[in-house]
């Protein structure tokens, strides 16, 4: 309209920040560790939307994963174990106005801190949540985690995990007022890429599983699922992730799913036999906690106390 | 009565009240102006309110201006920030490569627009290599970061060709835009002039060196022995001048006439001095930059149209003088010319004797005349050149709200409005551009049209206004553009080179929705309940009006919450029959500072107005085809001719039916009364009381009326069609068939076989040939198909195989 194109609106970045301007401490995840792919699909995706180091900050609880936030030039908060959630939600809560990241693992998100997991899960504050899943403790050199497969040897279960391990997807979508449920393992790039990235749009909580290599204690987890592309089942659908023909033929196996039907994907999540990877489930309309918690955070100290007391007022006699 | 009533019956009265006083304000009463609100602050028409803040807006200009070239394909200008993108993806393959500088684009052409502010050109090799030096300060980029930025910069600017300028938006840019593209054409036609003349001149003095030759000075023993050089010496200088008199007595010199022609001719071509000055602006020009160009001459004048054509036919005497000694060059190489025949021609050679491709090479003569003179005093001086054949170029700044020939003291609506546009296609022979300076593409092409033809030439060029003094609502550019947008002044290109039919003389393209009365466009708008909606509104000739401070006296304020009936649209009002639209009280949508919409009733004058726009658009829409009351009432007829001609087979096909009907009947009445007779004559009648016997295994006897049996074979013989019909029926639903609304558009299907399913617009599938592949693809794609919207019937070919498995595993998608 008017002679203008589709572009006519002019994107100025008055400010402009490289990927060095989110790269922190330089990490010291293990050599081969998957954890450092996931750290660079972070930087990335703040790079590509230029988030404002000031105004974003990382969360994380104890373990290996939970170092990420040292190795970003953002605002970091390394938590207890377990608390990493309880932590973010009250920075939401408080500071809704920031971009906040949780980096947590399969033994801190899914055993000790699997209350807030499960309530963080149905408050659906806008954050994004990043599980790095290696099925295994390997900050405490490699005891059995909740998500550690039957029979692989740990050192609290020498002779293999006696339990079946827990599947975190079916309990996330178990869960009420979820909004944003994904799957990837960490070794594919451009997959990892697109589906942090939609996880970092999406208006919600955004539960990413990343299945991720430990090489140093469980190696043959990773390795199992990579030599065997047909253990995974790549989702793809036009509201979820789109990604090349590289990708598709990386992973032959794939099915058309819809990430708004959450019986499929509860369906998806159930076969033990195939892992879904890509989006399972997205609903951008659930209501958010952290935009009913931050109701008047505007409001000046004197304007809540006269609040206060005019809501008192109403109980004196 | 209760208290609620009689406040709902007060409000209404009080509604009724305020629309009869808007009533009153539109039908021009005087008492109900002053008691209604006129448009207070920025207001703005509903439609234009994203493009409040024009610091935001990536619009046509600045302009990116090619150097001159040879390349006659060479696009003239482009915008910008266009040609920066594509300068950028030239050197950068991928998204990834030169991110920095593609993401920091933005800034850059900002900063650049900012600097464009200036009515000239700026070199743009020197501006982007400082643009290029802010940006990164700006960034304060360090390391590879820095150095990858300072490569792809110098990438860049490698693209911008020495030469180029950037232009920004300011009043001058269709006369900058004019020189621009007349530079073009005419400098590479100048350069082979130049070189044309050069060769003649060396060809004629060939022809007189040669003629000197013969002379007997020439061959004087002195001569010849200078002509050897330095080996003159060696020779025998008196005896070679003897053999060379004795030789060449047979040679004839030529005639004194053809001497001195060819000595004039040569004169001629060596007097045509290197004339820089390709264009030649007469009138009153305020910018000295057109003066300081060497190739573009001013001169003053009060009466542009006569004095262009002066210079013109000035520059073409001296062009004729130039071209016929050309013409002699050619004729005396060729030994060609016949003083009889070309001495009277020569006399008399002019400028209406030259071919096109002189007449192209002649400086450009441009009249600088204002629309308002045009219109009124200097009306007959403009009617005379534009029925000259000059090929003079007219160049007029249009207000597109006003009447160019409107009179001191009257209104821009106090009289319809003179177009100057059907003035010049009175004319027939002029080209005529009605352009607008939003538009460099659409101006460009009409300049250029112009430049390469040899006819006069009108061109009404809209520029937009500044909309305030003080603070700007839009720039210029924007309400240039929405005098377009609004029909208020339409694009239009008229070339009379191009063929003798309208259809073909005429270009149409570059106004928006040229098929529509007024271009319709969405305004998103969060409502009272506080939900994002969207409304269709037509951008009207009212709407633009809107932007008039000085037309802000044909407006007032609906108050908020006023809701009738009785109020509509400026469009609706048009569209409606004039007789219904009698008590209704036309408005526009406008959005104030505050981004509130409201509402502003429209003056009878201004109505008035906007149904003359229309209806010289519609006019014009005729004029170029797009509307055509012609064809559109030939289509009609055609369509009711084809319908007549059907209904008559119909009626004929009924009419074959019933008479075949009949036959049958008959033919069954006489055979059923023939069998009937065979059996009464065979038959043992003792029975028939007793109610069994034969009669009651017969056909007819199955009828309730066993006493009629030729209506009951004629109802055996009528529902034998309906019959079949039904099975047609049924074996329609045995066809495979595809929901296409219910796709997905998952791809699975063309997976299986893209010739039997294929995507319509809106990219869902649809069941393009169900023989374009087998049964068992049809049920494959059905049983894959997610949205379960494939439908595969029954097999088409019986012959293919496990046909009784396929079905089986259809069925439940059937």
């Amino acid at each position: 309209m008017f002679g203008l194109k589709g572009d006519w609106s002019l994107d100025v970045k008055e400010r402009y920040f490289t990927l060095e301007d989110y790269c922190g401490a330089e990490p010291r995840w293990c050599t081969g560790c998957g954890d450092h792919g996931i750290l660079a699909a972070v930087h990335r995706v703040c790079r590509d939307a230029q988030l404002k180091p000031e105004k974003t900050v990382a969360v994380s609880g104890i373990g290996c994963s939970s170092r990420l936030p040292h190795y970003m030039k953002t605002y970091g908060f390394h938590g207890l174990h377990g608390r990493a959630l309880p932590v973010a939600c009250g920075i939401k809560s408080r500071r809704p106005d920031l971009d906040v990241w949780v980096a947590t693992g399969d033994g801190d998100c899914f055993s000790i801190g699997a209350a807030h997991w499960i309530h963080a899960m149905r408050y659906n504050m806008d954050l994004t949540l990043l599980v790095f899943d290696n099925g295994i403790y390997g900050l405490t050199k490699k005891q059995t985690s909740p998500t550690t497969p039957l029979d692989v040897p740990t050192n609290t279960h020498p002779s293999g995990a006696l339990l079946p391990p827990l599947n975190p997807l079916t309990v996330t979508l178990g869960i009420t007022n979820i909004s944003f449920v994904a799957q990837i393992v960490d070794w594919n790039a451009q997959l990892r890429h697109e589906v942090i990235k939609r996880a970092h749009e999406h208006k919600g909580t955004s539960f990413v599983r990343i299945i991720q290599r430990c090489p140093v204690y469980v190696e043959a987890i990773g390795k199992t699922l990579q030599d065997d592309p047909a253990r995974l089942k790549l989702l793809t659908h036009e509201k979820g992730i789109q990604v090349d023909d590289m990708v598709k033929r990386q992973f032959p196996n794939q099915a058309e799913h819809d990430p708004s039907d959450i019986h499929a994907a509860r369906e998806l999540a159930e076969n033990p036999g195939e892992l879904p990877l890509g989006i399972l489930y997205q609903n951008p309309d659930a209501p958010r906690y952290d935009l009913m918690s931050s109701v008047g955070l505007e409001m000046s100290a004197e304007e809540k106390l006269a609040g206060l007391n005019e809501a008192l007022d109403h109980f004196a006699i | 009565m209760d208290s609620e009533a009689e406040s709902k019956q007060s409000d209404a009265q009080d509604e009724a009240a305020v629309i009869n006083l808007l009533r009153r304000f539109h039908y021009g009463e005087p008492a109900a102006a002053e008691s209604t609100a006129a448009p207070a602050g920025a207001i703005l028409p509903a439609l234009l309110n994203p493009y409040r803040d024009s610091s935001a807006i990536r619009y046509q200009y600045p302009l990116y201006l090619a150097p001159r070239g040879d390349d006659p394909e060479t696009v003239l200008a482009r915008p910008l920030s266009e040609h920066l993108s594509a300068s950028i993806e030239a050197f950068a393959l991928g998204p990834d490569q030169a991110r920095i500088l593609r993401d920091n684009l933005p800034w850059l052409e900002r900063y650049l627009r900012q600097k464009l502010t200036g009515p000239d050109p700026v070199d743009a090799p020197s501006l982007l290599a400082e643009a290029a030096a802010a940006l990164q300060a700006h960034l304060d980029l360090r390391g590879s970061n820095r150095e990858s930025l300072d490569a792809d910069l110098a990438r860049l600017q490698d693209t911008i060709v020495e030469g180029s300028t950037f232009l920004g938006y300011g009043p001058d840019v269709p006369l900058h835009l004019f020189v621009h593209a007349i530079r073009h054409r005419l400098e590479p036609r100048r350069a082979a002039l130049h070189r044309q003349v050069a060769k003649r001149a060396a060809a004629l003095e060939s022809l007189l060196r040669v003629e000197r030759s013969k002379s007997a000075e020439s061959k004087a023993p002195d001569r010849v022995s200078n002509s050897v050089g330095p080996a003159g010496n060696l020779l025998d200088s008196d005896a070679l001048s003897g053999v060379l008199g004795k030789r060449s007595q047979g040679s004839q010199e030529m005639s004194q006439e053809r001497r001195s022609r060819i000595e004039g001719a040569l004169a001629a071509l060596r007097a045509w001095d290197d004339d820089p000055v390709l264009v030649r602006l007469a009138g009153r020009v305020v910018n000295p930059w057109f003066a300081e160009q060497a190739d573009v001459d001013v001169v003053e004048s009060y009466e542009a149209c006569a004095t262009a054509s002066e210079l013109f036919l000035e520059d073409a005497e001296r062009f004729a003088r130039l071209f016929a000694a050309m013409r002699i060059a050619d004729l005396e190489v060729d030994d060609r010319y016949d003083p009889p025949v070309h001495d009277s021609w020569f006399a008399s050679f002019d400028w209406q004797a030259f071919s096109d491709g002189e007449l192209q090479l002649v400086t450009r003569a441009v009249a600088l005349e204002s629309a308002d003179y045009l219109a009124t005093d200097g009306l007959p001086a403009f009617s005379h050149l534009l029925g000259s054949r000059l090929p003079v170029h007219v160049v007029t700044w249009v207000r597109a709200y006003d009447n160019p020939a409107v009179k001191p003291g009257e209104g821009p609506f106090d009289a319809y409005r003179f177009e100057l546009a059907n003035f010049g296609i009175g004319h027939r022979q002029v080209v005529v551009a009605q352009t607008s300076a939003a538009r460099h593409e659409d101006l460009l092409s009409g300049f250029l049209s112009s430049i390469d033809s040899n006819r006069t030439s009108l061109h009404l060029v809209n520029r937009g206004t500044q909309t305030k003094a003080s603070k700007p609502i839009l720039e210029p550019w924007f309400v240039a553009s929405a005098a377009l947008e609004s029909r208020a002044h339409p694009f239009l290109l008229i070339n009379p080179d191009a063929g003798d039919q309208a259809a073909r003389r005429v270009s149409f393209d570059g106004n928006p929705q040229p098929d529509a009365d007024w271009p319709m466009e969405t305004l998103e708008y969060r409502g009272a309940d506080g939900n994002e909606t969207t409304m269709e509104l037509a951008f009207t000739f009212a709407d633009y009006a809107l932007l008039m401070p000085a037309l802000h006296p044909h407006f007032r304020m609906v108050p908020a919450g006023l809701e009738s009936d009785q109020l509509v649209t400026v469009a609706d009002y048009l569209a409606a029959q004039e007789h219904d639209a009698d008590r209704r009280v036309p408005f526009v949508w406008g959005i104030d500072e505050n981004g509130v919409l409201v509402r502003l009733v429209v003056s009878r004058a201004l109505v008035f107005a906007c149904r003359d726009r229309l209806n010289h658009w519609h006019s014009l829409q005729e004029l170029a085809g797009v509307q055509n009351f012609y064809v559109e009432e030939a289509v009609e007829r055609i369509i009711e001719q084809q319908r007549a001609e059907l209904e008559a087979e119909r009626e004929q096909l009924k009419k074959e039916h019933a008479e075949e009907l009949e036959a049958v009947r008959s033919e069954a009445a006489g055979e059923a009364m023939g069998q009937l007779v065979d059996v009464l004559m065979g038959a043992d009648l003792s029975g028939m009381l007793a109610g069994g016997g034969q009669l009651a295994t017969m056909p007819a006897a199955r009828a309730a009326k066993p006493a009629a049996p030729a209506e009951a074979e004629a109802e055996a013989a009528e529902a034998e069609p309906e019959a079949v019909e039904e099975a047609e029926e049924e074996l329609s639903f045995d066809e495979p068939w595809l929901d296409t609304p219910a796709c997905t558009t998952c791809d699975d299907c063309m997976g299986i076989n893209k010739m039997m399913f294929v995507y319509n617009d809106d990219k869902q599938a649809y069941l393009k040939d169900p023989k374009a592949g087998t049964y068992e693809d049809l049920v494959r794609a059905a049983e894959i198909c997610p949205a379960k919207c494939i439908h595969p019937g029954k097999p088409l070919n019986p012959d293919e195989p496990n046909l009784e498995e396929l079905m089986a595993r259809a069925a439940p998608f059937n």
